[in-house]
């Protein structure tokens, strides 16, 4: 009798975790970290995951950043930390510019060796420039997601008060010294009259423009790029034209790298002293992510913002701009139910509605067509015009190597050695032509170095 | 009570045994899965023995003969020659010397006249050990020193002769052996015609330490052999009770300790980038390195940065020490709240510095500064006194550690010395300099090991936390970016190529092992041990 009551707990007991553990095998847990640590662009997301999560009620996703403050190389090393010590996220937010080197390092599996034919016919509907930094021949690497470009956001009313047409925002680099020479003497209590974050992206932007390279081999695209290309005129003429600025005292930024967020709140608020609302100064250059965030804030603090496209270098630089934004991969370590399930929901972010509700929800662009009509049609342009400048500003791109931007393995590393550069130049004075030739030289010989250095392993 | 008594008449030694038994088996019981791992672990280990010795034997058989005879006259040539005067030394006919400062500093003399005139770094390093031991060999003041004639003429007997052949022989064959060492590793690859002479002549370094790496343990064999250790009856007689004692320790050696630095050492001949398979380069890694100007001025950083930590924590520490030694109402709470800061990590550290010297007119220095002398500056992001800061932050934090040992070290300084010179008339100062500190130099020399570990290997959290090795643009870029810092940002940053960071980090624990045998070596002999 003792026995058999034993027998049965123990059958019991072992009844009880084979149940448990069948039902964990249901479920599906899956980690998508990203960088977005603001009160605005998680909570689009998590309405999208939740919507996911209520069709497929056996998939629990979990999005995250690594922390307050993280950004994509803070999530792409710690994604593959995690990886080497067995906890690979599901899915991972790669930046553009980190493209080459996810594919070359081995932690990710391509999109399309798991979707099936009917979702990878759907790519057909994403816009080409876009779509076409994850291919590589027919194998789809990631699913660009949060997609964007850069523009001109301007305080009307500090315009005004300088005498300038609100209606018309500066176009090249010569309008924007016309329009801060008038701002600087009529409101002299701005720390500057623009400014933008210290990052190689609006070089890469305003060479686009001009029809020129950043590095050779048609920007990394024809062959693994070995050389930068920093010291053509066009970088120069750039530079000098910054440095002139911040010279003069129109020009000022964080003093950090990459501070996008920063220079927003430099825009938008600070400097007492001044009779109109705004911030430190009358002009910023930032992404078109920040639309949503910046517009929102401007309501707040009582002042009219407008939104133009972003300075050319000079009217000869005709071409558009090139994509920035990130992509979504998908991690090799994990189970076949995981990555189908990694690849449903990436698809499912990105469908027509999705997209739509992404770019409406954070000002990135609508990665697909489909999702752009929607947007049109659903009249939400009439009630945000804004949103459609750099959707318009990246049609007008006439595609070429120069605008489909570089492709580089040691992307960071090389835009680090000449924002070191420019970073020099900028904290000092007026530079003459010659230090700037030498700082983007040296520039230059380090960026070739870190690229000989990586190319050397993937050869 | 009975029992108690019964106990105690079997004594105590079945208790304890079972004691220990019993915590072994709680241990093993609690920690099984781990237990199973290592164990996996360590028979999947033993598993590849025999594929291993196939692979090696493989290994030669492929071998270019030339790289084979190079690693195999290097060794046994260094092997014969070593042995022999050894072997001399041992039944001796000969007084070996050992090395003074004088030799060492005539040995360093001639290698840095080497290196200014244009030989290699290795080679310079080579005859600088040779200048070293030949210094030794002819200022020795001994009977039986090697240029006396009478020594010659007492090792031509017979039985000499003998010692002499089986040291050359036995000398040669472990010098080659030895050779293998650190050549087989490296897949001979320094011994290769084709080789750049800067890495063949890093490879005749590395095949010669090799060598003598296993000539030490061989000399002590051999010599101690016929000498028979008295086997006393203690408890753990015979062999398998130790050695299962030893276990534990052995085990955590090798799998923790060993044959990481193993794989890292390996790993810093390979080029690898994310989950590529790993290729291998021989040195590429170390010379890369070397002609990094970055890594190059990193070194120098961290020289001034350890020198400066060192030099002021010590001093600053015997300083502190010997004012609170004296004899105060309270002095023990003056001790503790000394020792203090060395229980603050040293990220926390780095941030009540940050606090002080922040660049912003409310740092307390720039508020003190600014307001009294108009002097306020950006402490951080100047290349000139970031390392300042970063020293004062690391000399808080070591602190406390040195006024320990300090305080611990005047307590053992004899009473009756001082007293003895106070009456013979010694003042405070010569009291100091003649006994005390002599007095104190054990503790001197240990804590010179243990901060000069400290400022190389310790530096990475206040590094991290104030300066992030900058500044990081601008004349004197990098002047707060010591050795361990670039090694933890490029391990961390996102195009790490592996192979690079692995050589480092065995640069930088050659680096600390050299100092630490230079020092036992050289500084510990001026050392004075319990006022013998």
């Amino acid at each position: 009798m003792k026995k058999l009551s034993v027998l049965t707990v123990i059958l019991s007991l072992v009844m009880g975790m084979v149940f448990i553990s069948s039902a964990q095998e249901e479920t599906i847990e899956l980690d998508f970290v990203h960088i977005f640590s603001d009160d605005l662009r998680p909570g689009v997301l998590q309405g999208i995951i939740d919507e996911f999560q209520m069709m497929n009620p056996n998939v629990v996703i979990n999005a995250y950043s690594t922390n307050a403050d993280s950004d994509y190389d803070e999530v792409f090393n710690s994604a593959m930390a995690n990886a080497d010590l067995g906890n690979a996220p599901n899915i991972v937010q790669v930046e553009d510019g980190l493209t080459q080197q996810a594919i070359d390092y081995g932690y990710f599996i391509p999109i399309s060796d798991i979707a099936t034919d009917e979702q990878l016919a759907t790519l057909d509907d994403v816009f080409p420039s876009m779509m076409e930094y994850f291919l590589d021949g027919d194998t789809v690497w990631a699913m660009p997601w949060n997609i964007s470009n850069p523009v001109l956001y301007y305080n009307k009313d500090m315009f005004t008060a300088a005498g300038l047409d609100p209606e018309n925002p500066p176009r090249t680099f010569a309008e924007i010294d016309v329009a801060c020479d008038a701002i600087m003497s009529a409101i002299p209590e701005l720390r500057a009259c623009v400014n933008w974050a210290m990052t190689s992206w609006y070089v890469e932007q305003w060479l686009a423009m001009s029809n020129e390279i950043f590095v050779n081999n048609d920007n990394g695209r024809s062959a693994r790029a070995t050389e930068a290309l920093f010291t053509s005129q066009t970088v120069l003429d750039i530079v000098t034209w910054w440095d002139s600025l911040d010279g003069k005292g129109y020009f000022t930024y964080s003093g950090r790298l990459n501070d996008m967020n920063g220079e927003g709140a430099t825009f938008l608020t600070g400097c007492a002293g001044k009779e109109m609302r705004g911030g430190c100064t009358a002009m910023t250059i930032n992404s078109t992510a920040g639309i949503t965030l910046i517009q929102g804030y401007s309501r707040t603090l009582g002042f009219q913002l407008g939104i133009g496209r972003l300075p050319a270098p000079s009217e000869s630089a005709t071409n558009g701009v090139t994509i920035g934004g990130g992509s979504v991969f998908v991690s090799v370590d994990q189970t076949d139910a995981e990555m189908q399930a990694a690849v449903d929901f990436i698809f499912f972010l990105t469908n027509a509605e999705n997209a739509a509700k992404w770019h409406q929800g954070t000002g990135y662009l609508p990665i697909r067509q489909s999702s752009f009509d929607l947007s049109i049609d659903s009249g939400f342009y009439n009630e945000n015009p804004f949103f459609r400048i750099a959707i318009d500003q990246l049609a007008e791109t006439t595609p070429n190597p120069a605008s489909a931007g570089a492709v580089l393995g040691p992307n960071t590393a090389v835009k680090r050695q000449l924002l070191t550069s420019i970073q020099e130049l900028i904290n000092g004075e007026f530079d003459s032509p010659e230090t700037i030739l030498e700082k983007l030289t040296s520039a230059n010989e380090r960026a070739n170095a870190e690229m000989a250095d990586y190319n050397r392993d993937f050869e | 009570m009975e029992l108690a008594r019964k106990w105690l008449e079997r004594g105590w030694k079945p208790l304890i045994s079972a004691g220990i038994f019993a915590f072994i088996v709680w241990f093993v019981v609690g920690q099984a899965g781990g237990f199973a791992t290592l164990g996996e672990f360590l028979a999947a280990a033993v598993r590849v023995i025999p594929d291993a010795i196939s692979l090696i034997v493989q290994y030669y058989q492929q071998l270019p003969t030339e790289q084979l005879i190079g690693s195999l006259v290097i060794g046994g040539g260094v092997g014969a020659i070593a042995t022999i005067l050894v072997y001399w030394g041992a039944y001796g006919w000969v007084k070996l010397p050992r090395p003074a400062m004088r030799d060492m500093f005539g040995g360093v003399v001639v290698g840095l006249i080497a290196t200014q005139i244009g030989v290699y770094v290795f080679d310079a390093v080579l005859i600088g050990l040779v200048m070293m031991i030949g210094l030794a060999f002819i200022t020795q003041k001994d009977d039986k020193r090697l240029t006396r004639i009478a020594t010659w003429r007492s090792l031509m007997s017979p039985a000499s002769f003998r010692v002499t052949a089986m040291g050359g022989v036995f000398g040669t064959l472990a010098g080659m052996i030895g050779a293998q060492l650190l050549n087989y590793p490296s897949q001979h690859c320094t011994l290769a015609t084709e080789a750049d002479v800067f890495i063949q002549q890093a490879g005749l370094l590395l095949t010669i330490i090799g060598a003598v790496v296993v000539l030490f343990p061989f000399w002590t064999v051999t010599i101690q052999r016929g000498k028979k250790i008295e086997q006393g009856g203690g408890y753990f007689n015979g062999w398998a009770m130790p050695l299962a004692f030893l276990m534990p320790t052995l085990i955590s050696l090798v799998v923790f300790l060993y044959y990481p630095s193993v794989q890292i050492a390996l790993q810093s001949m390979t080029r690898q980038r994310g989950r590529q398979e790993p290729r291998f380069v021989c040195l590429e890694n170390y010379t890369d390195l070397l002609a990094d100007t970055v890594y190059r001025s990193s070194f120098i950083t961290t020289f001034f940065i350890t020198a400066g930590i060192v030099l002021f924590s010590m001093a600053l520490g015997l300083m502190i020490a010997l004012l609170a030694s004296q004899k105060v109402r309270g002095s023990s709470l003056y001790r503790t709240l000394l020792i203090w800061p060395y229980a603050v990590s040293p990220v926390v550290t780095a941030v009540i510095f940050i606090a002080i010297f922040r660049n912003d007119p409310n740092g307390f220095a720039n508020f003190y500064l600014g307001g009294l002398l108009g002097g306020a500056q950006n402490w951080i992001g100047n290349a000139s006194l970031a390392p300042m800061v970063i020293i004062l932050a690391s000399v808080w934090n070591a602190l406390g550690f040195n006024i320990l040992f300090y305080v611990a070290g005047l307590q053992n300084v004899p009473k009756d010395l001082l007293e003895a010179a106070q009456i013979d008339g010694a003042n405070v100062v010569q009291r100091f300099i003649r006994i005390t500190f002599p007095m104190l130099s054990p503790f001197t020399f240990f804590l010179l090991i243990t901060n000069i570990t400290f400022g190389v290997y310790g530096l990475y959290g206040v590094v991290e936390t104030l300066t992030q090795g900058g500044p990081s643009i601008g004349e004197g870029a990098g002047a707060t970016n010591v050795l361990i810092y670039k090694l933890y940002s490029d391990l961390l940053s996102t195009s790490t190529q592996i192979g690079n960071v692995a050589a480092q980090s065995v640069i930088l624990f050659v680096l600390v092992a050299v100092i630490t045998i230079v020092q036992f070596q050289f500084v510990e002999r001026r050392v004075t041990y319990s006022g013998d």
